[in-house]
C-alpha cells in the first residue's frame, strides 16, 4: 500500500513537472504559434533548429552569411546546419518525412512546394503570418499567388526567385557588327534566330549564313538553351511566348503539348540546333553544358537566370557580356522564374522558433540568397539586387520587370503530374526525338496528347 | 619383470583412463565456449540479416497489400489490388524486355571477356600483376561515377569512342540517344566495370585445373583448344556457374548505370527522367522507383512498388531454380585430395 502511495506521489511530481516544462516550452500540442511566437523575436524560447539546405557552395555561403542577422537577433536559438535536398531530388525529402527526421527548416523549390503540400510535411504557415503580423502584401505578388494552396494557405515563403533572360556576349555580338539586344525584350525569335547565324563560326571564320560554313568544324555557336540538359526552364518560356506549353490550365493539368503552338516553339528550337547549326545540341551539352561554354566564350547567347552573373564571377570574370528580357514571340513576351521557398516541417517540435527564422530569412534578412531576386518589399531594386556591385546594367529590366508580364509563368505543379508526364511514359521520348533530330516536332509531337498524356492524367490522384 | 611390466601397464592404463574420465567434462564446456564464442562472433551478422534482409522483406510482402505514400499514418489496405494491376499494367512486359535484353547482352559479355581476360592473365609473366590490377580498378569505381564519364566516351559528336569509331570510316551511332544502341552501351560499360571481378574469380579456378589432368590431355594428343574445352572448363565449370547465378541476379537489379547514364536528359533529372530514350533502357528496378518516389498515379507509392519487387523476386527465383535445375548438369565438382588418382568426380 505505502509502495502504491510512493509510485502515485512520484507520477503526480513527474506530471506537475511536465506541465511546468510544457507551459514553459512555447510549443503547442496543436501546431499552432503560441504567445511565444509573436514573430517580434524577442521572446523566442531557447531552442536548437535544424536547417536544410541545398545547392553549391556559393549558395550554402550566402544562407549562412545571411543568417548572421538572425543569430544576433535571436541568440536563444541555435542553429544546426545539415546539407540535404527536398528541391532537387524530392524522393530524399520524402525518405526524411518517413523516417520522422525532417529537419525543422528546409527549402523545397516552386517544383516541389506542391508535393510537400500535398504530402501534409510542410506547416500551414498563414496563423503565423496572421499572429506576427507579417502581411503576405509586402512580397511579390505573383511568388505569393503561385504559393498559396487551394485552400488558400501559405505553407511557405519566398526565399526569392530567379527568372530566365537573355545573357549574351558583348564582344562577340561588336564581332558580327550586331547591335545588342534591346533589354525590355522588344526584339523578336526571328531576330535570335538571325542573330545567332551571325554569330555562329566555324574554324575558317564562316558564320552560318554563309554557304562555305561546315558545321562540323564549328568554333562559337551562336545560341544555347537549357533543353540540352535536365531541366524544363530552358523550353518552357520558348513554348509560352509562341502561346503553347506542355501543361495547360489553371492547375496545370490539361494536355496541351500537341498544341500547334507549341509543335511551333519546339521546332523554333530544333531548328537553332539541327537545320541552321547554330545552337548547343544534346551531344555536346553531354560534353560540356551550354552555359558552361557561354561562360567561357565559345557560345553568344543563352536563356539563363541570375546564377550566371555568380559563374562569369567565379569563372571568368573579364567576360563582357550584356542581359536582356526574353524577346517576343507570336504569343508575346514571355519568361519563367521559379522560386526558392523557406518552409517549415510539420514534424518539428520548436515551431517557434523555427517559424522565427523562417520569418526573418525572407524578410529582414532577404536579399542575397542564393544569387536570387529578393521577393521582400523593393529589397530587388536596391543594393541587395539590382543596384549591387559587379551587377551588370539593365538588370532591372531584364530580371525584374519580366515578372509582371502576362505570360510570366511558373513551374509550380499543383496537381503532381509533371513527373509522369515529362517520364518515360509521358513525353519524353517525343522530345528526345525532337532534340536529337530524328524527328520533326509535328512527327513527334502530333496527337500525343490523346495517344499518351491524357490517359496518364486520368490515372493521377 | 613381464608381470611387473604388466602391472605398471595396465596401472598406467588405469590412470589414463581415470584422467580422460577428469578431463571429459571440462573438454565438453570447452566446445560449448567454443561454439558460445563462435555464435557471439556471428551475431552481428545474423541481427544485420534480420533486421535489413528477413524483416523488410516479410514487411514488403505485407505492404504489397496495402497502398501508402510513406507519409500517410497509416498503410490502407486494398488486398490484391497492386498484384490485379501488375498483371495488367503493359508498362511491365516493356520494362521486363528492357532487363532481358541487358541480361542478354550484359551477361554474356561479361561471362565471356571475363574468361578471356583471365586466360589472357594467368600465366606468369612480365608486368602480370600489374594487368590483372588495371583490369580489376574499374569494379573498385562508383557506378555513377563511371556512368558519367561514360556518358561523355559515348558522346556521339565529340566522344572518344565516336572518334574511334570514325577512324575505321564509319558514322558513330548516337550511342545513348539512339534506342537502338543505348542499352547495349549500358551493357558495355557494365561488362568494362566488373570483367575485373569475374576474371579474378576465374583465374582462382584457372589454378584448381590439376596439371597432371592437362598432362595427361597433352600426352594423349589433345591439342590446345581440346585440352581447354575438354578439361579446363568443366574443370572450372563450378566457377562459371556461380558467375552466371549472380551475375544474372545482379543483372536483373539494373539501376545505376541507368540513372547515371540516361538520366540527365529532359524534362527532369535522375531517375524520373532515366530509361530514354524512348523508353529503351528502363529496367524493372527503375520502374519500381519511379511508381515509388517520382509518380503520382492512383496506384503509385510503397504498396505498388513492394509488389513489383516480388515480383522481381520471384522471377529471379525462378530463373535461378532453373539455372541450377539445368545449369547444374554441366558442372563438375573435383574432390581436392583425389589428384593423385583414384579421381572423385560427382555431379551437381
Amino acid at each position: 500500500m505505502g509502495l502504491r502511495r510512493k509510485a502515485l506521489g512520484v507520477a503526480a511530481s513527474l506530471a506537475g513537472v511536465a506541465l511546468i516544462v510544457t507551459g514553459c516550452s512555447g510549443n503547442s500540442s496543436d501546431g499552432s504559434p503560441t504567445a511565444g511566437g509573436s514573430g517580434t523575436g524577442a521572446d523566442t524560447a531557447p531552442a536548437t533548429i535544424r536547417v536544410m539546405l541545398w545547392g553549391n557552395d556559393q549558395d550554402i555561403t550566402s544562407i549562412k552569411d545571411a543568417a548572421k542577422g538572425f543569430s544576433t537577433a535571436h541568440p536563444e536559438v541555435t542553429i544546426e546546419w545539415e546539407t540535404g535536398d527536398c528541391a532537387v531530388d524530392y524522393a530524399a525529402c520524402k525518405t526524411l518525412a518517413a523516417g520522422g527526421n525532417l529537419p525543422d527548416v528546409f527549402v523545397p523549390g516552386t517544383w516541389t512546394y506542391f508535393d510537400a503540400v500535398r504530402d501534409g510535411i510542410v506547416e500551414n504557415l498563414t496563423p503565423y503570418l496572421e499572429k506576427s503580423g507579417t502581411s503576405t502584401s509586402d512580397f511579390t505578388p505573383a511568388v505569393i499567388k503561385a504559393l498559396t494552396a487551394s485552400d488558400g494557405n501559405l505553407y511557405g515563403l519566398p526565399m526569392g526567385y530567379n527568372i530566365q533572360s537573355l545573357f549574351y556576349n558583348k564582344d562577340e555580338f561588336d564581332g558580327a557588327g550586331l547591335s545588342y539586344p534591346p533589354a525590355d525584350g522588344s526584339y523578336t525569335y526571328d531576330d535570335v534566330r538571325e542573330w545567332a547565324k551571325k554569330l555562329t563560326l566555324d574554324k575558317a571564320g564562316h558564320d552560318a549564313g554563309d554557304p562555305a560554313f561546315d558545321p562540323s568544324q564549328t568554333q562559337q555557336w551562336g545560341y544555347t538553351n537549357s533543353i540540352s540538359i535536365p531541366i524544363p526552364q530552358g523550353y518552357l518560356p520558348v513554348l509560352a511566348a509562341f502561346g503553347g506549353g506542355i501543361l495547360g490550365g489553371p492547375n496545370r493539368d490539361q494536355c496541351t503539348a500537341d498544341s500547334p503552338e507549341t509543335i511551333a516553339g519546339f521546332q523554333w528550337l530544333a531548328d537553332l540546333m539541327w537545320t541552321d547549326h547554330t545552337a548547343i545540341t544534346p551531344q555536346l551539352g553531354q560534353e560540356e553544358a551550354g552555359s558552361s561554354r557561354w561562360v567561357r566564350g565559345q557560345v553568344a547567347m543563352q536563356f539563363g537566370s541570375h546564377e550566371q552573373v555568380a559563374a562569369v564571377q567565379a569563372q571568368n570574370p573579364a567576360l563582357n557580356f550584356g542581359i536582356a528580357a526574353l524577346p517576343k514571340g507570336p504569343a508575346g513576351n514571355a519568361t519563367l522564374w521559379q522560386a526558392q521557398v523557406w518552409s517549415m516541417s510539420a514534424q518539428s517540435e520548436v515551431k517557434d522558433a523555427a517559424w522565427e527564422f523562417v520569418r526573418y530569412m525572407s524578410t529582414d534578412g532577404a536579399g542575397k540568397q542564393m544569387a536570387l531576386i529578393p521577393a521582400y518589399k523593393d529589397l530587388a531594386q536596391g543594393p541587395d539586387f539590382a543596384q549591387a556591385p559587379g551587377e551588370p546594367a539593365d538588370l532591372a529590366a531584364a530580371q525584374i520587370e519580366p515578372a509582371s508580364w502576362p505570360l510570366a509563368i511558373t513551374n509550380t505543379d499543383p496537381t503532381g503530374v509533371w513527373g509522369l508526364v515529362t517520364s518515360q511514359d509521358g513525353i519524353a521520348p517525343a522530345l528526345d526525338d525532337i532534340i536529337s533530330g530524328r524527328k520533326s516536332a509535328s512527327e513527334a509531337l502530333n496527337g500525343i496528347c490523346a495517344s499518351t498524356i491524357d490517359a496518364l492524367l486520368q490515372g493521377t490522384k | 619383470m613381464r608381470r611387473a611390466m604388466s602391472l605398471d601397464t595396465k596401472v598406467g592404463l588405469d590412470s589414463t583412463k581415470v584422467a580422460l574420465r577428469a578431463r571429459r567434462p571440462s573438454s565438453l564446456s570447452l566446445g560449448r565456449r567454443r561454439t558460445r564464442t563462435a555464435f557471439l562472433f556471428v551475431l552481428p551478422q545474423v541481427i544485420g540479416l534480420l533486421a535489413f534482409t528477413a524483416v523488410p522483406l516479410v514487411a514488403s510482402l505485407g505492404y504489397s497489400f496495402t497502398h501508402w505514400d510513406l507519409v500517410a499514418p497509416q498503410p490502407t489496405w486494398v488486398g490484391l489490388d497492386n498484384w490485379r494491376h501488375l498483371l495488367a499494367d503493359d508498362r511491365v512486359p516493356t520494362v521486363l524486355w528492357n532487363t532481358a535484353r541487358f541480361i542478354l547482352v550484359g551477361t554474356t559479355t561479361f561471362l565471356v571477356l571475363s574468361l578471356v581476360a583471365a586466360l589472357l592473365t594467368f600465366t606468369p609473366r612480365r608486368f602480370v600483376g600489374v594487368y590483372r590490377a588495371a583490369l580489376f580498378l574499374p569494379y573498385v569505381l562508383s557506378q555513377i561515377a563511371v556512368g558519367v564519364v561514360w556518358r561523355w566516351m559515348f558522346n556521339g559528336q565529340s566522344g572518344p569512342i565516336s572518334g574511334i569509331w570514325e577512324l575505321f570510316g564509319g558514322n558513330s551511332p548516337d550511342w545513348l540517344l539512339d534506342p537502338a544502341t543505348a542499352m547495349p552501351a549500358i551493357a558495355m560499360v557494365t561488362t568494362w566495370q566488373t570483367v575485373g571481378y569475374g576474371m579474378t574469380l576465374y583465374i582462382s579456378g584457372l589454378q584448381g585445373v590439376p596439371t597432371p589432368l592437362l598432362e595427361a590431355a597433352t600426352v594423349d594428343g589433345a591439342n590446345r583448344w581440346q585440352r581447354f574445352w575438354h578439361v579446363t572448363v568443366p574443370m572450372i565449370s563450378p566457377t562459371i556457374f556461380f558467375l552466371t547465378v549472380t551475375s544474372l541476379i545482379a543483372a536483373f537489379q539494373l539501376f545505376d548505370p541507368v540513372v547515371a547514364m540516361t538520366g540527365a536528359s529532359i524534362g527532369s533529372s535522375g531517375p524520373a527522367a532515366a530509361g530514354g530514350p524512348s523508353n529503351s533502357t528502363r529496367t524493372i528496378v527503375l520502374y519500381m522507383y519511379n511508381q515509388m518516389f517520382n509518380y503520382n498515379e492512383k496506384i503509385s507509392g510503397l504498396g505498388y512498388a513492394a509488389a513489383i519487387a516480388w515480383m522481381l523476386t520471384l522471377l529471379i527465383f525462378l530463373v535461378t531454380a532453373i539455372q541450377f535445375l539445368f545449369g547444374g548438369r554441366f558442372v563438375h565438382y573435383e574432390s581436392s585430395g583425389a589428384a593423385g588418382g583414384g579421381r572423385k568426380r560427382r555431379r551437381s
